[in-house]
Protein backbone atom coordinates (compact mmCIF):
# COMPACT_ATOMS: atom_id res chain seq x y z
CA UNK A 1 0.00 0.00 0.00
CA UNK A 2 1.60 3.46 -1.27
CA UNK A 3 0.65 6.35 1.08
CA UNK A 4 -0.63 9.25 -0.30
CA UNK A 5 2.46 11.47 1.02
CA UNK A 6 4.76 8.77 -0.67
CA UNK A 7 3.39 8.69 -3.49
CA UNK A 8 2.88 12.42 -4.00
CA UNK A 9 6.64 13.42 -2.55
CA UNK A 10 8.52 10.32 -3.98
CA UNK A 11 6.44 7.69 -6.19
CA UNK A 12 4.74 10.52 -8.93
CA UNK A 13 7.79 12.28 -9.34
CA UNK A 14 10.42 8.85 -9.59
CA UNK A 15 7.97 7.22 -12.27
CA UNK A 16 8.09 10.59 -14.30
CA UNK A 17 12.00 10.18 -13.67
CA UNK A 18 12.02 6.39 -14.50
CA UNK A 19 9.59 7.65 -17.92
CA UNK A 20 12.18 10.29 -18.90
CA UNK A 21 15.41 8.14 -18.23
CA UNK A 22 14.18 5.21 -20.66
CA UNK A 23 13.39 7.42 -23.14
CA UNK A 24 16.62 8.90 -23.30
CA UNK A 25 18.45 5.50 -22.53
CA UNK A 26 16.73 4.42 -25.49
CA UNK A 27 17.59 7.09 -27.99
CA UNK A 28 21.02 8.10 -26.43
CA UNK A 29 24.05 6.85 -28.27
CA UNK A 30 26.89 6.05 -26.32
CA UNK A 31 26.38 2.89 -23.80
CA UNK A 32 24.67 -0.60 -25.11
CA UNK A 33 23.77 -1.66 -21.74
CA UNK A 34 21.28 1.20 -20.78
CA UNK A 35 19.96 0.79 -24.78
CA UNK A 36 19.20 -2.76 -23.64
CA UNK A 37 17.44 -2.24 -20.51
CA UNK A 38 15.53 1.18 -21.49
CA UNK A 39 11.84 -0.37 -22.70
CA UNK A 40 11.83 -2.30 -18.67
CA UNK A 41 12.78 1.34 -17.27
CA UNK A 42 10.26 2.73 -19.56
CA UNK A 43 7.95 0.17 -18.41
CA UNK A 44 8.31 0.41 -15.12
CA UNK A 45 7.82 4.21 -15.33
CA UNK A 46 4.84 4.14 -17.21
CA UNK A 47 2.91 1.60 -14.78
CA UNK A 48 4.07 3.45 -11.69
CA UNK A 49 2.30 6.65 -13.48
CA UNK A 50 -0.84 5.18 -13.99
CA UNK A 51 -0.60 3.65 -10.32
CA UNK A 52 0.25 7.22 -8.90
CA UNK A 53 -1.94 9.43 -10.95
CA UNK A 54 -5.31 6.79 -9.46
CA UNK A 55 -3.92 7.45 -6.19
CA UNK A 56 -5.58 10.84 -4.58
CA UNK A 57 -3.73 13.61 -3.31
CA UNK A 58 -3.18 13.65 0.63
CA UNK A 59 -5.83 15.62 2.66
CA UNK A 60 -5.37 19.44 3.38
CA UNK A 61 -5.31 20.22 6.94
CA UNK A 62 -8.36 22.15 7.77
CA UNK A 63 -8.50 25.27 9.85
CA UNK A 64 -11.14 24.29 12.48
CA UNK A 65 -11.76 28.43 13.28
CA UNK A 66 -12.03 28.71 9.59
CA UNK A 67 -15.49 27.44 8.15
CA UNK A 68 -14.40 28.45 4.45
CA UNK A 69 -17.02 29.94 1.94
CA UNK A 70 -20.49 29.45 2.40
CA UNK A 71 -22.47 27.56 -0.60
CA UNK A 72 -25.47 28.61 -0.99
CA UNK A 73 -26.55 26.11 -2.92
CA UNK A 74 -25.76 23.48 -0.20
CA UNK A 75 -27.09 25.32 2.64
CA UNK A 76 -31.02 25.96 0.90
CA UNK A 77 -30.44 22.05 -0.20
CA UNK A 78 -30.27 21.02 3.47
CA UNK A 79 -33.31 22.91 4.73
CA UNK A 80 -31.22 25.99 6.04
CA UNK A 81 -31.80 29.62 4.77
CA UNK A 82 -34.94 32.21 5.93
CA UNK A 83 -38.46 30.56 6.38
CA UNK B 1 -58.55 16.58 -33.39
CA UNK B 2 -55.14 16.03 -35.33
CA UNK B 3 -52.07 15.35 -33.03
CA UNK B 4 -48.61 14.84 -34.36
CA UNK B 5 -45.89 13.05 -32.11
CA UNK B 6 -42.64 14.03 -31.42
CA UNK B 7 -39.71 11.54 -32.47
CA UNK B 8 -39.21 10.79 -29.41
CA UNK B 9 -43.28 9.74 -28.87
CA UNK B 10 -43.04 7.36 -32.40
CA UNK B 11 -40.09 5.48 -30.77
CA UNK B 12 -42.07 5.25 -27.35
CA UNK B 13 -44.74 4.10 -29.34
CA UNK B 14 -42.38 1.59 -31.43
CA UNK B 15 -41.40 0.13 -27.65
CA UNK B 16 -38.06 1.89 -27.92
CA UNK B 17 -36.93 2.56 -24.38
CA UNK B 18 -34.19 5.72 -24.41
CA UNK B 19 -31.46 2.66 -23.72
CA UNK B 20 -32.25 1.26 -27.08
CA UNK B 21 -32.51 4.31 -28.90
CA UNK B 22 -28.70 5.34 -27.55
CA UNK B 23 -27.65 2.34 -27.78
CA UNK B 24 -28.34 2.40 -31.84
CA UNK B 25 -26.12 5.36 -32.16
CA UNK B 26 -23.12 4.22 -29.93
CA UNK B 27 -22.87 0.23 -30.60
CA UNK B 28 -21.97 1.12 -34.43
CA UNK B 29 -19.00 3.75 -33.45
CA UNK B 30 -17.65 1.27 -30.57
CA UNK B 31 -18.14 -1.87 -32.92
CA UNK B 32 -16.11 0.45 -35.67
CA UNK B 33 -13.49 1.35 -32.42
CA UNK B 34 -12.94 -2.60 -31.51
CA UNK B 35 -12.64 -3.80 -35.03
CA UNK B 36 -10.13 -1.24 -36.62
CA UNK B 37 -8.45 -0.02 -33.67
CA UNK B 38 -8.59 -1.92 -30.32
CA UNK B 39 -8.59 -5.40 -32.85
CA UNK B 40 -5.49 -4.64 -34.85
CA UNK B 41 -3.27 -3.52 -31.69
CA UNK B 42 -3.98 -6.88 -29.79
CA UNK B 43 -3.46 -8.76 -33.02
CA UNK B 44 -0.27 -7.00 -33.76
CA UNK B 45 0.58 -7.41 -29.67
CA UNK B 46 0.59 -11.54 -30.25
CA UNK B 47 2.51 -10.97 -33.14
CA UNK B 48 5.69 -9.28 -31.90
CA UNK B 49 6.05 -12.66 -29.80
CA UNK B 50 5.91 -14.63 -32.79
CA UNK B 51 8.11 -14.83 -35.96
CA UNK B 52 5.25 -14.59 -38.64
CA UNK B 53 5.86 -12.92 -41.68
CA UNK B 54 2.79 -11.19 -43.81
CA UNK B 55 4.57 -12.66 -47.20
CA UNK B 56 5.30 -16.19 -46.34
CA UNK B 57 3.14 -18.96 -45.70
CA UNK B 58 5.38 -20.93 -43.25
CA UNK B 59 3.84 -21.97 -39.51
CA UNK B 60 4.14 -19.20 -37.38
CA UNK B 61 6.13 -19.88 -34.19
CA UNK B 62 6.19 -18.58 -30.71
CA UNK B 63 9.38 -16.91 -29.80
CA UNK B 64 8.74 -15.42 -26.76
CA UNK B 65 10.59 -11.44 -26.52
CA UNK B 66 13.67 -12.69 -28.47
CA UNK B 67 12.18 -9.64 -31.05
CA UNK B 68 11.93 -7.36 -28.29
CA UNK B 69 15.96 -8.51 -27.20
CA UNK B 70 17.16 -9.02 -30.94
CA UNK B 71 15.67 -5.35 -31.74
CA UNK B 72 17.48 -3.61 -28.68
CA UNK B 73 20.76 -5.40 -29.68
CA UNK B 74 20.26 -4.62 -32.83
CA UNK B 75 22.51 -1.42 -34.27
CA UNK B 76 20.72 -0.48 -37.22
CA UNK B 77 17.79 0.09 -34.91
CA UNK B 78 19.82 1.64 -32.30
CA UNK B 79 21.24 4.41 -34.50
CA UNK B 80 17.74 4.65 -35.77
CA UNK B 81 16.44 5.88 -32.17
CA UNK B 82 19.53 8.03 -31.68
CA UNK B 83 19.05 9.68 -35.16
CA UNK B 84 15.38 9.93 -33.98
CA UNK B 85 16.47 12.24 -30.82
CA UNK B 86 18.78 14.44 -32.51
CA UNK B 87 15.97 14.94 -34.97
CA UNK B 88 13.64 16.03 -32.81
CA UNK B 89 15.98 17.96 -30.50
CA UNK B 90 16.91 20.06 -33.69
CA UNK B 91 13.59 20.39 -34.71
CA UNK B 92 11.84 21.32 -32.23
CA UNK B 93 14.48 23.96 -30.26
CA UNK B 94 14.44 25.02 -33.63
CA UNK B 95 10.53 25.55 -33.87
CA UNK B 96 10.63 26.80 -30.29
CA UNK B 97 13.06 29.62 -31.39
CA UNK B 98 11.25 30.77 -34.53
CA UNK B 99 7.88 29.85 -33.33
CA UNK B 100 8.35 32.49 -30.32
CA UNK B 101 10.00 34.89 -32.07
CA UNK B 102 7.44 35.42 -34.59
CA UNK B 103 5.11 35.38 -31.68
CA UNK B 104 6.84 38.26 -29.79
CA UNK B 105 7.05 40.37 -32.88
CA UNK B 106 3.43 40.03 -33.53
CA UNK B 107 2.49 40.68 -30.15
CA UNK B 108 2.55 44.60 -30.95
CA UNK B 109 1.04 47.04 -32.86
CA UNK B 110 1.95 46.48 -36.07
CA UNK B 111 -0.48 47.47 -39.89
CA UNK B 112 -1.79 44.22 -41.09
CA UNK B 113 -1.22 41.89 -38.58
CA UNK B 114 -4.27 39.45 -39.05
CA UNK B 115 -3.45 38.97 -42.88
CA UNK B 116 0.25 38.66 -41.90
CA UNK B 117 -0.62 35.86 -38.61
CA UNK B 118 -2.72 34.59 -41.24
CA UNK B 119 -0.11 34.33 -43.84
CA UNK B 120 2.43 32.85 -41.26
CA UNK B 121 -0.14 29.93 -40.71
CA UNK B 122 -0.10 28.76 -44.26
CA UNK B 123 2.60 25.92 -44.03
CA UNK B 124 0.98 24.13 -40.87
CA UNK B 125 -2.20 23.83 -43.26
CA UNK B 126 -0.19 21.73 -46.09
CA UNK B 127 0.18 18.42 -46.54
CA UNK B 128 3.37 17.20 -45.11
CA UNK B 129 4.16 14.82 -48.27
CA UNK B 130 3.27 17.95 -50.22
CA UNK B 131 5.77 20.31 -48.08
CA UNK B 132 8.34 17.46 -48.42
CA UNK B 133 7.99 17.29 -52.49
CA UNK B 134 8.37 20.81 -52.68
CA UNK B 135 11.61 21.43 -50.12
CA UNK B 136 12.99 18.41 -52.33
CA UNK B 137 12.60 20.76 -55.16
CA UNK B 138 14.00 24.16 -53.46
CA UNK B 139 17.39 21.91 -51.89
CA UNK B 140 18.14 20.57 -55.71
CA UNK B 141 21.52 20.64 -55.87
CA UNK B 142 21.42 21.70 -60.01
CA UNK B 143 18.54 23.99 -59.65
CA UNK B 144 17.39 24.38 -56.31
CA UNK B 145 17.17 27.63 -55.18
CA UNK B 146 18.01 27.68 -51.97
CA UNK B 147 22.04 26.99 -53.41
CA UNK B 148 21.39 29.59 -55.77
CA UNK B 149 20.11 32.39 -52.59
CA UNK B 150 22.90 31.45 -50.16
CA UNK B 151 25.48 30.94 -52.98
CA UNK B 152 26.58 27.53 -51.94
CA UNK B 153 27.35 25.92 -55.56
CA UNK B 154 26.11 22.33 -55.75
CA UNK B 155 25.60 21.58 -51.83
CA UNK B 156 23.40 18.31 -51.98
CA UNK B 157 21.64 18.76 -49.05
CA UNK B 158 19.63 15.82 -49.24
CA UNK B 159 22.46 12.94 -50.23
CA UNK B 160 25.04 14.30 -48.32
CA UNK B 161 24.88 12.12 -45.09
CA UNK B 162 25.79 14.61 -42.67
CA UNK B 163 23.19 17.39 -44.42
CA UNK B 164 20.61 15.21 -45.47
CA UNK B 165 18.94 15.27 -41.14
CA UNK B 166 19.19 18.65 -41.04
CA UNK B 167 17.68 19.53 -44.18
CA UNK B 168 14.60 17.72 -43.02
CA UNK B 169 14.68 19.29 -39.47
CA UNK B 170 14.76 23.22 -41.65
CA UNK B 171 11.74 21.77 -43.77
CA UNK B 172 10.07 20.25 -39.96
CA UNK B 173 11.00 23.80 -38.78
CA UNK B 174 9.31 25.68 -41.46
CA UNK B 175 6.06 23.66 -41.56
CA UNK B 176 5.31 23.53 -37.97
CA UNK B 177 6.43 26.99 -36.25
CA UNK B 178 3.53 28.17 -37.01
CA UNK B 179 1.88 26.08 -34.66
CA UNK B 180 4.20 27.10 -31.80
CA UNK B 181 3.61 30.96 -32.64
CA UNK B 182 -0.02 30.36 -32.16
CA UNK B 183 0.04 28.68 -29.12
CA UNK B 184 2.84 31.41 -27.94
CA UNK B 185 0.92 34.42 -29.05
CA UNK B 186 -2.40 33.43 -27.24
CA UNK B 187 -0.31 32.89 -24.21
CA UNK B 188 1.32 36.22 -24.67
CA UNK B 189 -1.90 38.06 -25.69
CA UNK B 190 -3.95 36.47 -22.01
CA UNK B 191 -0.38 38.87 -20.14
CA UNK B 192 -2.12 41.66 -18.27
CA UNK B 193 -1.06 45.21 -19.22
CA UNK B 194 -0.92 46.08 -16.13
CA UNK B 195 2.33 43.99 -15.40
CA UNK B 196 4.36 45.89 -17.93
CA UNK B 197 3.27 49.12 -16.48
CA UNK B 198 4.32 48.28 -13.08
CA UNK B 199 7.44 47.69 -14.43
CA UNK B 200 7.45 50.62 -16.34
CA UNK B 201 6.78 52.52 -13.63
CA UNK B 202 9.69 50.43 -11.59
CA UNK B 203 12.16 51.67 -14.35
CA UNK B 204 12.71 47.85 -15.27
CA UNK B 205 14.54 47.02 -18.37
CA UNK B 206 13.38 45.29 -21.45
CA UNK B 207 15.36 42.27 -20.36
CA UNK B 208 14.47 42.23 -16.98
CA UNK B 209 10.88 42.61 -17.94
CA UNK B 210 10.87 39.91 -20.40
CA UNK B 211 12.74 37.42 -18.19
CA UNK B 212 10.74 38.43 -15.24
CA UNK B 213 7.31 38.85 -16.49
CA UNK B 214 6.53 37.70 -19.77
CA UNK B 215 8.39 34.31 -19.92
CA UNK B 216 7.01 32.91 -16.61
CA UNK B 217 3.45 33.76 -17.68
CA UNK B 218 3.80 32.23 -20.94
CA UNK B 219 6.04 29.57 -19.78
CA UNK B 220 2.81 26.66 -19.08
CA UNK B 221 1.30 27.17 -22.93
CA UNK B 222 4.54 27.06 -24.60
CA UNK B 223 5.79 23.99 -22.26
CA UNK B 224 2.10 22.12 -23.79
CA UNK B 225 3.76 23.19 -27.60
CA UNK B 226 7.42 21.71 -26.85
CA UNK B 227 5.16 18.33 -25.72
CA UNK B 228 3.39 18.35 -27.88
CA UNK B 229 5.90 18.80 -30.62
CA UNK B 230 7.92 16.96 -29.43
CA UNK B 231 5.26 13.79 -29.02
CA UNK B 232 4.95 14.39 -32.58
CA UNK B 233 8.49 14.99 -33.93
CA UNK B 234 9.42 11.27 -32.54
CA UNK B 235 6.33 10.19 -34.86
CA UNK B 236 7.69 12.24 -37.98
CA UNK B 237 7.85 9.73 -41.26
CA UNK B 238 5.96 11.29 -44.16
CA UNK B 239 8.14 14.30 -44.41
CA UNK B 240 11.31 12.32 -43.94
CA UNK B 241 10.57 9.30 -46.37
CA UNK B 242 10.02 11.24 -48.87
CA UNK B 243 12.24 13.85 -48.82
CA UNK B 244 15.61 11.42 -48.29
CA UNK B 245 16.54 7.72 -47.97
CA UNK B 246 20.33 8.34 -46.43
CA UNK B 247 20.45 5.91 -44.10
CA UNK B 248 22.17 8.67 -41.77
CA UNK B 249 19.29 10.24 -41.77
CA UNK B 250 16.87 7.61 -41.32
CA UNK B 251 14.08 7.77 -38.42
CA UNK B 252 12.79 5.38 -36.38
CA UNK B 253 9.18 5.35 -38.14
CA UNK B 254 10.81 4.94 -41.64
CA UNK B 255 13.10 2.20 -40.66
CA UNK B 256 9.84 0.31 -38.97
CA UNK B 257 7.93 0.74 -42.54
CA UNK B 258 11.15 -0.90 -44.52
CA UNK B 259 11.18 -3.72 -41.37
CA UNK B 260 7.50 -4.30 -42.02
CA UNK B 261 6.50 -3.66 -45.56
CA UNK B 262 9.90 -3.82 -47.47
CA UNK B 263 11.74 -6.73 -45.33
CA UNK B 264 8.34 -8.84 -44.49
CA UNK B 265 9.59 -8.87 -41.07
CA UNK B 266 5.76 -8.66 -39.44
CA UNK B 267 6.94 -10.40 -36.00
CA UNK B 268 9.92 -7.92 -35.20
CA UNK B 269 8.31 -4.81 -37.04
CA UNK B 270 5.16 -5.59 -34.42
CA UNK B 271 7.86 -5.45 -31.87
CA UNK B 272 9.40 -2.07 -32.94
CA UNK B 273 5.62 -0.66 -33.03
CA UNK B 274 5.13 -1.73 -29.08
CA UNK B 275 8.71 -0.30 -28.21
CA UNK B 276 8.03 3.34 -30.15
CA UNK B 277 4.19 3.04 -28.72
CA UNK B 278 5.72 2.70 -24.79
CA UNK B 279 7.86 5.59 -25.78
CA UNK B 280 5.11 7.95 -27.20
CA UNK B 281 2.79 6.66 -24.17
CA UNK B 282 5.40 8.04 -21.62
CA UNK B 283 5.66 11.83 -23.55
CA UNK B 284 1.97 11.37 -23.84
CA UNK B 285 1.56 11.02 -19.72
CA UNK B 286 3.96 13.09 -18.97
CA UNK B 287 2.27 15.85 -21.44
CA UNK B 288 -1.01 15.15 -19.78
CA UNK B 289 0.26 15.58 -16.33
CA UNK B 290 1.78 19.13 -17.20
CA UNK B 291 -1.16 19.89 -19.30
CA UNK B 292 -3.07 19.62 -15.95
CA UNK B 293 -1.31 21.13 -13.49
CA UNK B 294 -1.05 24.33 -16.57
CA UNK B 295 -4.90 24.33 -16.21
CA UNK B 296 -4.40 24.61 -11.97
CA UNK B 297 -2.96 27.61 -12.32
Amino acid sequence: MISREFNQKYFGPGSITLMVAGILFLCQPWISFLHAWSVLVMLIGLIGFNISVHIPPPEQLVDEDDTGPVSISKTVAAGGGHD
Amino acid sequence: MMTTLSPSSRAATRGWSDITIRNLFVIPTVAFLIIFNVFPLLYSLGFSFTDFRASSKAPVNFVGLKNYTDILADPVIWRSFSTTLWYVIVSVTGQFVVGFGLALLLNRPIPGKGFLTTLLLLPMMLSPVVVGLFWKLIYDPSWGILNYALGLGKTAWLTDANLALYAVAITDIWMWSPFVMLLSLAGLSAVPKHLYEAASIDRASKLYTFFRITLPLVAPILLIAVIFRTMEAFKTFDIAFVMTGQPQAELISSRLYKMAFAQWQTGPASALAYIVLIMVLCITNIYVKYLNKAKER
